[in-house]
């Protein structure tokens, strides 16, 4: 489904990313950890159109995204939750959610999703009117992760969702990603918290210094004495 | 809000009322066909400084253009007011995109500073160019625009106040329409964060292009309304200081709403009439009101009042 291929983001003399491949297939959640300044977030963002990398390609559905703007890219299927609260802490629950779904154009649409967020999320439609910078910080993360579903996303990318979270929200999370999968979305879980994604995924990137460094399942890393070492004792 | 009719009804009836029953009252209906004026400026402001989060102090600027070029091809070209009037606006809103164009590299405190500098220019170009402006004598007994009506006669008087007050009630209902639509939303998102809004398919440039457009056609529309109702027009119109008053109208009133510049223009339009005698005096309230607004009242009057309203959560 996303295929990405020598991929390098470079900031001035700096290489954030050097020349990472990427394979996710379709219904599949894959995890994508590292350190900080791993370069996590700058493949990210280098997926979803918010930053032009230096070289590499971007495939999405067969069809190259990389010359896209990251508009197109969300209408061809691919969405994005950023990193720390995607919200707009002064708009209502309701708008944040409409702006979520501005790719749209179509009202019905719209609205079906708003449900579709609402029965994953029941604190959201309680919450509809109430300013989003009042919720709380498992609350906020849940709306961002609404917002990126609001498009009808086919594949959805999230950036460290679990930041800042209490374990109790972060094993909630693990249950909607499960659930977001069940129904048939595919996911790509940038994240530092190991556990979370050892819990969720097929399939798990291990990045460090903007290289991948290995890439298994769950199973297979967790009996590596090296990624256990360095990932897992911080989990 | 879900029933705008009365309200919409009843300001336009206001907005009628107010220039004919004043019309024997040429002191009062000036204060007020100003301030309708300012109206205009303000709701043009508050949907780029408030909605968009972007201080154009390049505001007047624009207004003078528009004013310049208008006053140019009615006493010079020969053109009729009705003509010049559209042409004007159009192109010196198109001159206002092209100095926003700093604001979508620039974010917040250095665009003001770049388009302060644009400011300043412009002002200087109306000096430096005496030839097409006049320079700083300015450019006096503008003629007022042809009756539409009567054939040979002029707008002047009543009519023109009614104009303008037409004029600055349309610029506010239909900022008022932008601001709640999806377009205002995404101005408010690109404002509050303008990569969670490109992440989400916001195309920022386009947003912030088009308030630019949209905001400058506010100034521009103005320009020549101002020369024709005051019948003169120098550099001084136009200066950093009568960008920074429409900012102050703005967010003294609260940016970001469509109440907050309408009680910042009533309180504030008027006040210059009030102190004609003293005009430092003028500036320094301006002044003081400024450091007042940045320092203790962001939100403006109607932010702090909104603010009151707001049941404390528990």
């Amino acid at each position: 489904m996303l295929d990405v291929r020598g991929i390098a983001v470079r900031y001035g003399n700096f290489i954030a990313v050097d020349g990472v491949d990427l394979h996710v297939g379709a219904g599949e959640v894959v995890g994508l950890i590292g350190p900080n300044g791993a370069g996590k977030s700058s493949l990210l963002r280098a997926v979803n159109g918010l930053l032009r990398p230096a070289a590499g390609s971007v495939d999405f559905n067969g069809a190259r995204i990389d010359p896209l703007g990251p508009a197109a890219r969300l209408r061809a299927g691919l969405a994005s939750v950023p990193e720390g609260r995607g919200i707009f802490a002064g708009m209502s629950v309701a708008e944040n959610l409409a702006m979520g779904g501005y790719p749209l154009g179509s009202r019905a649409q719209q609205a079906a999703n708003i449900d579709h967020a609402c029965t994953l999320f029941p604190i959201l439609a309680e919450r509809r009117h109430q300013r989003a910078g009042t919720l709380s910080g498992g609350q906020q993360q849940m709306l961002a992760i609404a917002m990126g579903l609001m498009s009808s996303p086919t594949m959805l990318m999230l950036d460290e969702p679990s930041l800042g979270l209490a374990p109790i929200v972060i094993g909630e999370l693990a249950r909607i990603f499960r659930r977001l999968k069940s129904e048939g979305l595919t996911i790509l879980l940038v994240e530092q918290n190991a556990k979370l994604t050892c819990d969720v995924a097929d399939r798990i990137y291990v990045m460090q210094s903007g290289r991948i460094l290995m890439h298994d399942t769950p199973a297979v890393l967790l009996r590596n004495p090296l990624m256990a070492e360095s990932f897992l004792s911080v989990g | 809000m879900s029933r705008p009719w009365p309200l919409l009804a009843g300001s336009l009836a206001l907005c009628i009322g107010l220039p004919l029953a004043l019309a024997g009252a040429p002191f009062a209906a000036y204060i007020v066909t100003g301030a309708f004026l300012q109206l205009l400026f303000a709701a043009g402001m508050n949907l780029l400084s408030g909605y968009t989060g972007i201080t154009p102090l390049s505001f007047a600027g624009i207004t003078g253009i528009s004013a310049y070029l208008c006053v140019g091809l009615v006493m010079r070209a020969g053109w009729s007011f009705w003509a010049a009037w559209p042409v004007a606006t159009l192109v010196a809103a198109f001159v206002g995109v092209l100095l926003g164009l700093p604001a979508l590299r620039l974010r917040g405190f250095y665009f003001v500073l770049s388009s302060l500098v644009v400011q300043t220019v412009l002002t200087l170009a109306f000096t430096a160019f005496a030839s097409l402006t006049n320079g700083d004598t300015g450019i006096s007994q503008i003629p007022p625009p042809s009756s539409p009506f009567v054939a040979g006669g002029t707008l002047g008087g009543t009519g023109l106040d009614l104009l303008i007050a037409l004029v600055g009630w349309a610029g506010v209902v239909i900022s008022w329409r932008l601001a709640g639509s999806g377009f205002g939303r995404r101005l408010v998102a690109v404002r509050e964060d303008p990569e969670l809004a490109e992440t989400l398919g916001v195309d920022v440039v386009f947003c912030k292009l088009a308030a630019f457009f949209i905001s400058s056609l506010y100034a521009a529309a103005g320009g020549p309304l101002m020369a024709v109702f005051v019948g003169f027009i120098s550099p001084r119109s136009f200066d950093l200081l009568a960008s920074l008053n429409i900012w102050l109208m703005v967010a003294f009133g609260g940016q970001g709403s469509i109440a907050g510049p309408l009680i910042g223009t009533l309180i504030l339009a008027p006040l210059p009439s009030f102190l004609l005698g003293y005009y430092q005096v003028k500036d320094i309230i301006y002044g003081l009101l400024i450091i007042t607004v940045t320092v203790a009242m962001p939100g403006g009057i109607h932010g702090w009042i909104s603010n009151r309203m707001r049941p404390r959560l528990p």
